[in-house]
């Protein structure tokens, strides 16, 4: 069914429910062979040696110490698995994008379009991560690498090569603890324009239905560094309000950690936890399809479509 | 040096010397220093007079003296060889200190040419950390010699526990200082290890300290200053140790008080905080503790009463805002440490913090000051810096008064002092709150399902990358900002405490059979056993004494060698013997297990529940006749079969607490005997069966033993605890999702 397009984007993809709540259920299952896996071992950990709500309030030092071991090994067998399961979820990712993609540019909602979508774009988007990745080696290298070192701690504070890593020579903590928060800062930030320049360019690759993937991801380079303001700010925006939800998730779940951990709260604190991050990841998703309603009204605006057959004329006015 | 401070200078030296402790020939070096500073060339000039009478039957013929900074001197001293050229994690190549005698006057006459280096542990020629003087007369019982002298120093950079950094000074073992003299046995003076601390006499300071204007103010120091004189640019400040009011006065013991070394400090950036401790606000809010060490001690309050203390706290400007916890955790040591080992005898104490860059110099005791260590970012149940400022006040107490051979013997005090921390600690403090730093920022929270990609897991968690050019490519870096958006640490971590005491036995359990804990400190195999050894095995060792004997005993026993061997050195037979005559317990065979050999104990007990098949069948009744049998259903009773096993050198007698259905509890205790005969114990095996079920079979209910090298086995229970696998695994489940979130925004 057509939608508005004068939809507002946080609107619009709040009611393509189905696909953000598909994302979420997503994510939410891969996360459980993790959980299981640590519940199987914990069971076995405890058995019939402790009593019961012994370590539900507060997983004792003894505790950990005497299963250190085989929590090790349990540790190194789920980052594996973690692993595993990252590239999945990054994979289904891109699968997820063409879907917004699509339902964005048909105007359409449909499960079916969705579906479609994520297909169709999936290959191509398998190349646009390949760019971000390289890109985001470019940047990890850019902070923590050489021309960090170099170029903030020896030429611009004046530390010799040696004290590089512990900026000992320093007389305030301060000075030492904010570059350290600078470069952590400076280092998200950039990996959040990173990303958006990667949302960009999976949306010219479909405004366009090119498959010049590396000459569109150059293109978003280009449309986000000379349009900042245009490109940048909707996605904060929503990045913004994403952030909200996860500080009021962060505080009610603090709230229950709490009172768990003080006995306050039994079992249904536990599952009020997961209620909130269940729920967290959800409107997460949610807020990821705006951010695509949104830039994909930007891309419509600003760039050109190729001069072939327009892909979306039936259903781009 | 100017006029005014040489006369200032020459006044100190000149003025009397206090009396002799008399009653048991303990050797009591009185010294006289007057040092000159100049921090831009990192030099120290000073000079010192030393009058020391022989209190042994033996003839003395030579004085010995650490001189601890040429441990620094150079990439061949026995420090710096034994340490790998490295302190503290760094490699030194241009931060070298040392320390050049000028000058030596015995009774007067030039005595420099009588000078001779020794290496009594390791004859290291390199290694100038010991010299003595040889004395042109021996030296006979009761009688006096005066030594003058002279010496130049470079300051190192603070690498280990002294020098200089930009404008801080941290002044420790500075100065050339006398050793042990011990009646028999010579002269106790060991080289300068890389795990080995301090040993000196017990006697008084008086210290002239000369500085550019700019520290005026912001010097603190053992003892007590008696005032600074700013003039020409320059700070003379002067302090006494003990206080003068301390030297004419006696402690609780009716002993004249004294201390055995001179610490001081100094930077023109020092924020200065003076606050002041109370011992009757203290024994106040914990009534009950003094009660019940009054009553085990059979001490009355006046006995147990401590004195209020002066407190001085110097922080590094960014962490002013902390004074106040650096302060209450002094207090915490002087309130718990006097209440159950003996009052602080001095009037005031300094607390340092040393600066950014000097956190070498941290964490680290000497009488009447010490050093803490922060962070710009803490929170208070981290109990960060408290922990350590109740680690290094409480080291007043054991190497301060009671003053063990740190060489030969560092767990008598190291050991005694972790013991005493984290039983002070927790009854002040409570858990502390594990906290995991994102960046420079510590979180009250635990990544409960963190794992750390090696190998093909780093790749596809983009933590590794292509080599190209001679680097990896690696799409992410870990960096605190990146994991907090990663996993939402404040939506999906868990929140742990740590018991403290629990801590001292994890760090025992770390390495248990390396070395035993009675090892001279340069001897261990390893920094990592000496460490485990001195701190955590004693402290789990003392903690296990005290279950043993009760805590009523364990106190008597410990007061006794605290008060006994105050401004004295004990040797390890010396605390055996105190102790075990204290206690009124005859337990050398658990001291000679837990401080001289590497005996370890797991204790496990296993738990099968059978039900006994109601009797079918023939039975002869009463009359011998056989008739039929078959009882009912609800006649049906258990057996419990309960084994408890011991693995392990330790045997301690062993409580066993039985729960059953019914409500009822029982205590059982397997023997020391009975653990010495047979490695098993089935406490219920002559019992018949009964109706009742067992609810749960726990071994040390009371938790008095914490050597178990594994408790996990140390409890049985009926119903099995399904509640707390699924708390934490939500935990786990959480943290994955919102990281899998992420990563797959990553994707798309």
């Amino acid at each position: 069914m057509a939608e508005h397009s004068d939809a507002h984007p946080l609107r619009w993809s709040w009611r393509a429910a189905h696909w953000w709540g598909l994302a979420a259920l997503a994510q939410v299952s891969l996360g459980l062979p993790m959980a299981l896996v640590f519940h199987g071992w914990m069971n076995s950990a405890i058995g019939n040696r402790y009593e019961q709500g012994d370590l539900f309030a507060n997983l004792s030092t003894a505790f950990r110490f005497d299963h250190r071991e085989s929590w090790a090994q349990l540790a190194s067998q789920n980052a594996a698995t973690g692993a595993v399961l990252a590239l999945a979820a990054m994979l289904l990712g891109m699968f997820f994008a063409g879907g917004w993609v699509t339902m964005a540019y048909q105007r359409q909602h449909t499960m079916r379009t969705a579906l479609q979508g994520g297909g169709r774009f999936f290959g191509r988007y398998l190349r646009v991560w390949l760019c971000t990745l390289g890109a985001l080696a470019l940047w990890s290298w850019l902070v923590y690498g050489g021309p960090w070192r170099l170029g903030v701690l020896g030429l611009g504070a004046g530390l010799p090569e040696s004290d590089w890593d512990r900026m000992e020579s320093f007389r305030s903590e301060w000075s030492a603890v904010g570059l350290r928060l600078a470069q952590g800062g400076i280092y998200v930030l950039g990996i959040a324009l990173v990303l958006t320049v990667g949302d960009y360019a999976r949306l010219r690759i479909a405004w366009r239905d090119t498959g010049g993937v590396v000459r569109e991801y150059l293109g978003a380079w280009w449309l986000v560094l000379s349009r900042p303001w245009t490109t940048l700010a909707p996605v904060a925006l929503v990045g913004g309000i994403e952030a909200a939800l996860v500080v009021l998730a962060g505080l009610g779940a603090r709230q229950i950690e709490g009172a768990l951990g003080v006995r306050q709260a039994g079992l249904e604190g536990v599952l009020v936890l997961a209620a909130i991050s269940i729920t967290l990841v959800a409107l997460r998703c949610w807020c990821r399809g705006a951010r695509y309603a949104w830039a994909a009204r930007v891309v419509e605006r600003e760039v050109e479509p190729l001069p072939k057959p327009f892909a979306w004329r039936e259903h781009v006015h | 040096m100017n006029l005014a401070v040489l006369l200032l200078a020459l006044v100190a030296l000149a003025a009397p010397i206090p009396a002799q402790v008399s009653a048991d020939a303990v050797s009591r070096p009185d010294y006289r220093i007057a040092v000159r500073v100049e921090p831009e060339q990192r030099s120290l000039d000073g000079k010192l007079s030393l009058t020391w009478t022989n209190p042994s039957k033996d003839d003395i013929y030579d004085l010995w003296f650490h001189a601890y900074w040429n441990a620094f001197a150079h990439n061949r001293s026995t420090h710096l060889t034994e340490s790998g050229g490295e302190l503290r994690g760094v490699k030194l190549a241009d931060e070298w200190g040392w320390l050049q005698v000028r000058g030596v006057r015995v009774g007067g006459g030039d005595s420099l040419a009588k000078l001779e280096w020794m290496a009594p542990d390791d004859g290291n020629k390199d290694d100038k950390t010991v010299f003595r003087i040889k004395l042109t007369e021996p030296l006979k019982r009761g009688e006096s010699v005066t030594v003058e002298i002279d010496w130049t120093a470079r300051i190192p950079r603070v690498r280990r526990r002294t020098g200089q950094k930009d404008d801080f000074l941290f002044m420790a073992h500075w100065f050339p200082k006398l050793g042990v003299y011990e009646t028999g046995n010579g002269w106790n003076c060991h080289q300068f290890h890389a795990t080995t601390e301090f040993f000196a006499d017990y006697g008084s300071y008086d210290v002239t300290i000369d500085l550019p204007e700019r520290y005026a103010g912001r010097i603190g120091a053992s003892g007590r200053g008696i005032g600074e004189v700013v003039a020409n640019g320059r700070v003379q400040a002067r302090f006494l140790a003990p206080s003068a009011a301390d030297q004419t006065s006696t402690d609780f013991t009716g002993r004249p008080i004294v201390l055995h070394d001179f610490t001081w400090t100094a930077d023109p950036r020092f924020v200065k905080q003076e606050y002041t401790f109370v011992w009757k606000e203290w024994a106040q809010r914990y009534r009950d503790e003094v009660m019940a060490t009054g009553l085990a001690l059979g001490y009355g309050e006046e006995r147990l009463a401590g004195r209020d203390v002066a407190v001085t706290v110097l922080l590094a400007p960014e962490h002013a805002s902390q004074g106040w916890r650096h302060f209450d955790a002094t207090c915490t040591a002087l309130f718990f440490y006097g209440l159950w080992w003996g009052s602080y005898p001095y009037e005031h104490i300094t607390v340092v913090d040393p600066p950014w860059g000097a956190g070498a110099a941290g964490g680290m005791e000497y009488p009447t000051l010490f050093t803490c260590g922060t962070r710009l970012f803490t929170f208070p149940t981290m109990r960060s810096p408290e922990s350590v400022t109740v680690h290094e006040a409480g080291h007043q107490f054991w190497y301060g008064l009671v003053g063990n051979n740190e060489f030969e013997a560092a767990w008598l005090d190291e050991g005694f002092n972790t013991y005493t921390q984290n039983e002070a600690m927790i009854r002040r403090y409570g858990l502390s709150a594990i906290a995991t730093d994102i960046g420079p920022v510590p979180i009250d929270a635990v990544p409960v399902g963190r794992t750390d990609a090696e190998g093909l897991a780093a790749w596809l968690r983009l933590e590794h990358g292509p080599r190209l050019g001679g680097r990896e490519w690696a799409p992410l870096t870990r960096s605190g900002p990146l994991d907090f958006w990663q996993e939402l640490p404040l939506v999906t971590w868990g929140r742990w405490r740590d018991d403290p005491r629990s801590t001292d036995r994890n760090g025992y359990l770390s390495d248990p059979d390396s070395d035993v804990v009675d090892t001279h400190g340069w001897r261990y195999v390893d920094a990592q056993s000496f460490r485990v050894n001195s701190y955590r095995r004693t402290a789990t060792m003392l903690r296990t004494l005290c279950g043993l004997v009760g805590r009523e005993r364990f106190l008597n026993g410990m007061r006794l060698y605290s008060e006994r061997y105050r401004y004295r050195h004990p040797y390890p037979d010396d605390f055996f013997q105190a102790f075990q005559e204290g206690a009124s317990a005859n337990v050398r065979w658990f001291l000679d297990a837990a401080f001289r050999s590497r005996a370890t104990v797991d204790w496990r007990i296993d738990v099968t529940e059978q039900k006994v098949a109601p009797k079918l069948g023939y039975f002869p009744g009463a009359d011998g006749t056989w008739s039929m049998v078959k009882e009912q259903p609800q006649d049906a009773q258990y057996r419990a079969d309960v084994v408890v096993r011991r693995d392990g050198e330790f045997a301690l007698p062993l409580e066993l607490e039985l729960v059953w259905d019914d409500g009822s509890k029982e205590r059982l205790t397997w023997t020391r005997e009975e653990q010495l005969r047979q490695a098993w114990w089935k406490p219920l095996a002559d019992r018949a069966p009964s109706t009742r079920k067992l609810t749960s079979a726990v071994l040390d209910p009371s938790q008095r033993y914490w050597l178990d090298t594994d408790f996990s086995n140390n409890a049985w229970h009926a119903s099995r605890d399904t509640r707390s696998a699924l708390r934490w695994s939500e935990r786990v489940w959480s943290q994955f999702t919102q990281s899998l979130h992420w990563f797959g925004g990553l994707g798309g």
